[in-house]
């Protein structure tokens, strides 16, 4: 019964272990993550895309609803652009390291417009909307262009 | 020396080559602003694939300096073009000289692939082209980065074409960008060529390339 409990206790104790080894964040788990962040910030930017350009009715709250969750998103980014992340499997272009500042700097900006973009959908004037979309996308477009990998 | 006027290019040719070049630099630089600015690229490259077919048209039916069948040579002939750059001489060809003819080949070619890709072609933000919808993400990324790459060659290649329009001016003393603003070289006395003035065929054929892009990229005139 003893070595029973004892073999019991043991794995528990190793178990544990392991558990908390998994749970300290590694490199390809932040990567992950900010691909997952990204891919829901494009989620979202998609159909508002698409209403800027009349491809589907114009619906104000609906663009004031995705403009709030944007601007919940965009700061949640660079979290997972840890310089642990550096040598992971990405589409992050080795420019980005060099020049973490800069880049640091453009999510910031896109924090700023992204927030904006949720005031300004709030108040409901949809030259302003359109207008502040196109100063984000651009943002988005700013970093693609330079600090993610062609392809 | 005596040389004659004579008119090699006409107006649809012409009016080809200059909108072209407006159309490739306006695609540029809506493709480098991006964001709302693609809308407008896109009609770009619906106005270049309109240009292009129109273009691949004219060299099978067209006016005879227009036609493939003029100026696509054999290599020994384009070697022998290649060698006849050391001359000082103005050259004398009613249409593209061998090397010109396989560049405007080239050319047809690059823009033929840039504008196929574009239509399958996302940004990653929400622009897609017309036939996104019926490839996988993963097929539009690379078709995407086909379209990246691929303009690279474009760029190069028309570096070398204005490159080669200065070499003739400068050391064969030929003004080809007159030629193509005009219409007419100077030429010993060959026979003229024989360019189409008839409106009618010209007009069809842009209407036809009109009503393939329109096809192609399923645009819907709203009457």
């Amino acid at each position: 019964m003893k070595k029973v409990l004892n073999v019991v206790v043991t794995l528990c104790v190793l178990l544990v272990f392991l558990g908390g080894a998994q749970a300290a964040p590694k490199p390809d788990d932040a990567v992950h993550y900010r691909q997952g962040v990204l891919m829901a910030l494009g989620w979202n930017i998609g159909p508002m895309g698409a209403m800027v350009q009349e491809k589907v009715p114009f619906d104000k709250e609906r663009f004031a609803f995705l403009a709030d969750r944007v601007a919940q998103l965009a700061p949640m980014v660079i979290e997972g652009f840890d310089v642990s992340t550096k040598d992971a499997k990405s589409e992050a272009r080795p420019e980005l390291w060099e020049n973490l500042p800069d880049f640091q700097k453009r999510m910031s900006d896109l924090a700023s417009a992204s927030q904006k973009l949720a005031i300004v959908a709030g108040e409901g004037d949809k030259a302003a909307m359109k207008r502040q979309f196109g100063v984000t996308v651009k943002m988005c477009k700013g970093c693609h262009d330079e600090y993610r990998v062609k392809h | 020396m005596s040389n004659e006027k004579v008119y090699v290019w006409d107006i649809w040719i012409r009016s080809f080559h200059w909108l072209l070049i407006v159309l490739i630099l306006s695609a540029w630089w809506t493709a480098r602003e991006g964001g709302l600015l693609m809308k407008y690229h896109m009609f770009c490259g619906y106005g270049i694939g309109i240009l292009v077919f129109f273009r691949l048209f004219w060299g099978v039916w067209g006016s005879q300096s227009a036609k493939f069948s003029e100026f696509i040579r054999g290599p020994r002939i384009v070697v022998r073009a290649i060698l006849d750059l050391k001359s000082r001489q103005p050259e004398h060809y009613l249409t593209h000289n061998p090397i010109g003819g396989w560049v405007v080949i080239a050319f047809l070619l690059l823009l033929v692939v840039q504008f196929a890709t574009g239509l399958f072609a996302n940004d990653d933000l929400f622009n897609e082209g017309p036939l996104y919808a019926n490839v996988t993400k993963l097929t539009s990324d690379w078709l995407t980065w086909v379209h990246h790459t691929n303009f690279n060659n474009l760029t190069a290649l028309i570096i070398i074409h204005v490159l080669a329009i200065f070499f003739y001016r400068v050391w064969k003393r030929e003004h080809l960008v007159g030629a193509m603003l005009s219409g007419y070289k100077y030429l010993r006395d060959k026979n003229a060529s024989k360019i189409r003035h008839g409106f009618f065929l010209p007009f069809a054929t842009l209407l036809l390339s009109i009503a393939i892009i329109c096809v192609i990229v399923n645009f819907r005139f709203n009457l």
